[in-house]
């Protein structure tokens, strides 16, 4: 017997209808709009705060910014809908499961921080919810700019700390946000959802 | 800004005379209050020996007393004009930076022998982030408000002498105004407040408290005019902006806060320069900035068009976090000396290192 804890609609489809390709819904495109737009507006202001801080616009910069990010991946999660309601489904509960990861991380690390509020704990779940949400692109653009940040700090003597976490933050969001986009673009070609056999959780017995 | 005198819990602090300016927000000015109500009055050191012979006697000002508001009490006095003024910015790290050395390496102004008016005075105007004082008369902190944690209390300096015992040592001009208490009361130990502070071998009168936009924590910016023998005044300005606000803040308006911060302030000087006037203003400070190419640089840089370029160069660790700002006026006899804008080599027990310019005075 298979039981997947987080995403029964999917464990099902697979029980019992392995080869069915899967549909859209108007709830989904909705849905997978607004999730992409949440996701990619809160990546694409994590990711352009540092460059933008250095430009004479300063916090006038991260809007469009924001802007952009947030249509991008709204644009893609609609269409992600219209193509595939599960894979909205999917995203949804990471989204979810990241935001109390978000916000659990927010209250461990309140004993080191001068100032904490409960304002904190719901900015790192905005934020683990938007990451989570975006999946495995986030973090390969993580993963992409963390070792291009720690190799130009490293090899560039102007470069500081800073820039590293800046390049990281960057990539972060480029990855979160072009995910969202490959992601529509893979659902419409029907290509499996290769990012399920990561959120799935499954317990096999006998 | 909204300048007018202060109101709330800040009213106690009007000992001095002190003009004061402040956000127009009334949340944010009772937030300010908060902070406020847990810190002591500001203070304002005017020794004889600040005095170029013969003003004195004019001005009848008392010695260490309060000093008013008056736009240009000082110049023209028949005295020989100077030709250069030092102005250097430095963060003590309350208390852990050695002023001392500082002002004797760096400025070439020994306190040992200050106390001779008649010695030949170096002029110049040191602005002070991070200064502190010591004084039971501090109040003591009123229930519910928050409190930063102490800085430099753990200093490895044995004798940490506040900035009102420093003054009176080396014969200095003072303005002092807290911006926040130094920590919880320990038992035992004398109550410490916090904040910014100019120190000045030459008299300062017009003394401004500007108490910029709230973000985490309250900042008072403290400005007053400093008047070099047989000059015009110029006015000085010593400022700390916030290192950050909360997570959920930065999000929200795109990191603002310290453009935020340094825009009020810009805007607090305009107020103050409508009101008086027009002279040329010098302004030193702690941006806790990352980079020199910040937002919150360049718009300062703008508004102070004939400011040093800012430097890359670290004084804080690596990071160029210290920077100053020049801003002169039509028919201005003060400019820039090229080359003099330099960061210097030491920490002198600081966190930081300071930041040097020479202004030079143009004519007679």
């Amino acid at each position: 017997m298979i039981a997947t804890l987080f995403f029964p609609s999917r464990a099902a489809a697979q029980q019992n209808v392995s080869s069915e390709s899967t549909e859209g819904s108007t709830g989904a495109v909705v849905g997978g709009a607004a999730l992409g737009m949440y996701s990619g507006t809160v990546l694409a202001t994590v990711g352009s705060l540092i460059p933008c801080t250095r430009t004479y616009e300063g916090p006038a910069c991260v809007r469009p910014a924001a802007i952009a990010g947030g249509l991008i991946a709204g644009i893609s999660g609609a269409s992600l809908g219209a193509a595939d309601a599960e894979r909205v489904e999917d995203y949804f509960v990471a989204g979810v499961i990241g935001a109390g990861v978000g916000g659990a991380a927010l209250l461990a690390v309140q004993p080191f921080l001068e100032r904490w509020s409960w304002a904190d704990v719901g900015a790192g779940a905005l934020v683990g919810g938007a990451i989570a949400a975006s999946g495995t692109g986030a973090a390969i653009g993580f993963g992409a700019g963390a070792i291009a940040g720690l190799a130009t700090w490293q090899l560039i003597p102007a470069m500081k700390l800073p820039d590293a976490a800046a390049v990281t933050l960057f990539g972060l969001a480029a990855g979160g946000i072009g995910g969202w986009v490959f992601r529509a673009i893979d659902a419409h070609d029907g290509a499996e959802d290769a990012e399920s056999a990561l959120l799935s959780f499954t317990i096999r017995t006998n | 800004m909204d300048v007018r005198a202060p109101v709330g819990a800040c009213a106690s602090a009007a000992n001095v005379d002190v003009a004061w300016a402040r956000p127009d927000s009334e949340g944010e000015q009772s937030r300010l209050d908060d902070w406020c109500s847990a810190t002591g009055k500001p203070v304002v050191r005017q020794p004889a020996s600040a005095y170029p012979a013969g003003v004195l006697d004019r001005e009848a000002t008392p010695a260490g007393g309060p000093v008013p508001d008056r736009s240009d009490p000082f110049s023209n006095t028949g005295i020989d004009p100077v030709e250069t003024l030092i102005v250097a910015t430095w963060n003590i790290e309350v208390g852990s930076g050695d002023l001392y050395a500082f002002l004797e390496e760096q400025i070439g102004y020994s306190c040992e022998s200050a106390r001779n008016v008649n010695e030949s005075r170096v002029p110049f105007v040191l602005l002070v982030q991070e200064a502190h004082r010591a004084s039971n008369e501090i109040p003591a902190i009123p229930e519910g408000v928050s409190l930063p944690s102490a800085i430099g209390r753990s200093s490895a300096r044995a004798s940490r002498s506040d900035i009102v015992e420093i003054a009176d040592r080396c014969g200095l001009s003072l303005f002092y105004a807290p911006s926040m208490r130094n920590g919880a009361e320990v038992e035992g130990e004398i109550p410490e407040d916090r904040g910014n502070a100019i120190l000045a071998s030459i008299p300062l009168s017009g003394h401004s408290a500007i108490e910029l936009p709230l973000e985490t924590q309250r900042r008072v910016a403290v400005a007053a005019l400093a008047h070099p023998p047989g000059r015009e005044p110029i006015r000085v300005v010593s400022f700390h902006l916030d290192v950050a606000a909360n997570m959920l803040r930065v999000i929200t308006t795109g990191n603002s806060t310290r453009l935020r911060q340094g825009l009020g302030l810009a805007s607090a000087l305009e107020e103050l320069d409508r009101g008086h006037r027009q002279v040329a203003t010098i302004m030193g400070g702690d941006v806790n900035s990352w980079s020199e190419k910040e937002s919150v640089i360049r718009h300062l840089t703008e508004r102070f068009p004939e400011s040093p370029k800012a430097t890359a160069e670290g004084t804080r660790g690596s990071y160029p976090t210290d920077h100053m700002f020049l801003r002169t006026v039509e028919g201005s006899k003060v400019s820039l000396d090229e080359g003099s804008y330099r960061v210097v080599p030491d920490e002198y027990g600081s966190d930081h290192r300071g930041r040097v310019l020479t202004v030079s005075f143009v004519g007679s």
